[in-house]
């Protein structure tokens, strides 16, 4: 390869890193200025003095602590019964043979082609109808519909990799379907169940238009529609509004840093939910 | 893949052990495993989204509305009024700037990290590291991070494109009606290009080595490669990936309600905040629902477009 070429390449790289850098940069060290040097112009692109001032006044003065809360049971409890399903069904579809087969993958898949905008509506009176307005029930059933499709396709291609030659063998040692698939196959898929588990996590982690129309702006809202709430209402610090936007990213950034590798997987699956 | 291929723990002898009792009712359900995994799932994705997308068709035909209780069906009212509104028109024309010229900026910086980043050898981890960090923004981190970014008193964009001489005053980015699209398109493609970059990476390995190393051996530079080799060689995946961002981005609600709320002046309201602001602000979920069943038809119409271009060019190179 040529030099020139090679240097082109690199800083091509590297100028398109700093763009992608550049805004969480920004935003950590923003969330470590004092007052003084947030609203200032020229910006100020060292913090002279890091101050962690930003973050206490959040947590004392917000009810941050609480969105987080709800956020955590909100998106751990709908990964999980979502993810069981997504493993049971995408097993079942990526063994069997059944005569609908082809239907049922294209049927998944056309769920995302909704719009969301049209589906929250509906179920909103659904959930309503049920009383399940405004609680975590209720913001559980929802988000499922976020993260069972995409993990069902995730989950199916992890399982076709699978060879059935091992199923094969247990079954002629007497096994049945159901000890096949939690004996063996289940724990042979083990480390696509945890990327898709991390990457259903951080998607009902970072849902907003969800939980804006079926928790409002009740105790049980979520971290991203709390966030929506404080810059309209008397919360409008630039710091203190990049202080929690930090604490509410830092989590999904580790796990996402974890899992980007494999993510290319079952990546068709998951482009859609970005 | 890691664990081992048969658990030891799984000898004939302990898998004999938990079936030899009799149990009629669950060797059934057994036998059914297929059938009794589906179940589940399929219940809760018919129920959660067949059944609004059922309720939007039904519902659209009435004037139903959340302030109400009572529904009476009027007929294609909602419709007609809904075609007749220029609001939509206008809705509709910012969506597909929105949709076309985020889809394609994000597919190009892609594409250009992708292949800068596979001739790149030292760091190349680092780097991969740093360019997919946009992917992990949640919505409402991303809108607001580009608001302190694009704020026009204290925005630290203003002060970068002033040192470069690019702008002569601090422009208000998300509140010009001129500048509001392209800064929350510029956002969107700042988002959604680590997504293309990292799955043409995964592409470009699948094309064959040989061909580069017959294309040297016939002298071809490296743009001759990128033409003949490369783009063609990636031109199923890059299909692909247009339908799959084009139906995210054209649905995408959040990124825009979040950084402008579809102002200033409705300038980036496209039809998901008009839907949304016709049903959940108005409370006409009647019209809303009209809203949507035709989103949804437009939606069909561009990626029929689309399918047709594909399956065009397709035949061309294969001629």
């Amino acid at each position: 390869m040529s030099r020139v070429g090679r240097l082109a390449a690199y800083s091509v790289a590297g100028v398109l890193a700093l763009f992608a850098l550049f805004p969480l940069y920004w935003m950590v060290t923003s969330s470590l200025k004092t007052y003084a040097e947030v609203y200032t112009f020229p910006p100020v692109y060292l913090p002279s003095a890091p101050s962690l001032d930003s973050y206490e006044k959040v947590l004392s003065s917000t009810p941050f602590a609480m969105f987080f809360r709800n956020s955590l049971i909100v998106a751990l409890a709908s990964t999980l019964i979502g993810v069981a399903l997504a493993c049971m069904a995408g097993y079942s579809l990526s063994r069997a043979r059944l005569r609908g087969r082809k239907f049922l993958l294209k049927a998944i898949l056309t769920a995302y082609l909704f719009p969301q905008i049209l589906i929250v509506v509906p179920l909103f009176t659904a959930i309503s109808a049920l009383g399940l307005a405004g609680t975590y029930a209720g913001a559980i059933i929802a988000y499922i519909t976020i993260v069972f499709p995409f993990s069902t396709w995730m989950m199916m291609a992890y399982f076709s990799k699978i060879p059935e030659e091992i199923e094969e063998a247990a079954r002629i040692d007497g096994a049945s379907n159901f000890l096949i698939f939690w004996r063996i196959v289940l724990p042979l898929a083990a480390p696509g169940v945890v990327t898709v588990l991390i990457f259903s996590f951080i998607n009902a982690w970072n849902e907003f238009l969800l939980s804006l129309v079926i928790l409002g702006g009740g105790e049980r809202r979520t971290l991203p529609v709390g966030l929506f709430n404080f810059i309209g209402g008397e919360f409008a610090q630039w710091g203190e509004m990049m202080a929690a936007t930090t604490m509410t990213m830092l989590p999904t950034l580790v796990l996402f840093m974890l899992i980007q590798r494999r993510l290319v997987g079952g990546l068709t699956a998951g482009a859609v939910r970005g | 893949m890691t664990g081992p291929a048969y658990p030891a723990a799984l000898s004939a002898q302990s898998m004999e052990g938990r079936t030899s009792a009799p149990r009629p009712w669950a060797d059934w359900l057994d036998s059914r495993l297929t059938i009794v995994f589906l179940v589940p799932g399929l219940t809760c994705l018919l129920a959660l989204t067949l059944y609004p997308v059922v309720y939007n068709v039904v519902i659209g035909f009435t004037n139903r509305s959340l302030l109400f209780p009572g529904v009476g069906f009027n007929g294609i009212a909602n419709f007609q009024q809904v075609l007749t509104d220029s609001q939509f028109w206008h809705a509709s024309l910012r969506t597909l700037v929105w949709t076309l010229a985020s889809v394609a900026g994000q597919l190009v910086l892609g594409l250009v990290a992708a292949l800068a980043l596979e001739r790149v050898t030292r760091g190349r981890t680092l780097l991969r590291l740093a360019l997919v960090v946009p992917w992990a923004f949640p919505s409402v981190v991303l809108a607001y991070s580009w608001r302190f970014m694009l704020d026009p008193l204290y925005g630290v964009s203003n002060h970068i494109l002033m040192m470069l001489g690019l702008i002569d005053g601090p422009i208000s980015w998300f509140g010009d009606a001129g500048w509001a699209m392209p800064s929350v398109v510029l956002m969107n493609i700042w988002f959604g290009f680590p997504f293309m970059m990292v799955a043409i990476i995964a592409g470009l390995q699948a094309i064959p080595r040989e061909l580069y190393e017959a294309a040297r051996v016939d002298g071809a530079s490296y743009w001759q490669e990128l033409r003949f080799i490369t783009i063609p060689g990636l031109f199923q995946l890059i299909a692909a990936l247009v339908v799959l961002r084009t139906i995210w981005v054209f649905n995408n609600f959040e990124f825009i309600f979040l950084a402008t709320g579809g102002g200033p002046i409705d300038v980036t309201m496209t039809l998901p905040l008009y839907a949304f602001s016709v049903g959940w602000q108005q409370y006409n979920i009647g019209r809303m629902a009209a809203v949507s069943v035709v989103m949804i038809l437009l939606l069909f119409a561009i990626l029929s477009i689309y399918f047709r271009l594909i399956g065009s060019t397709r035949q061309r190179g294969s001629e």
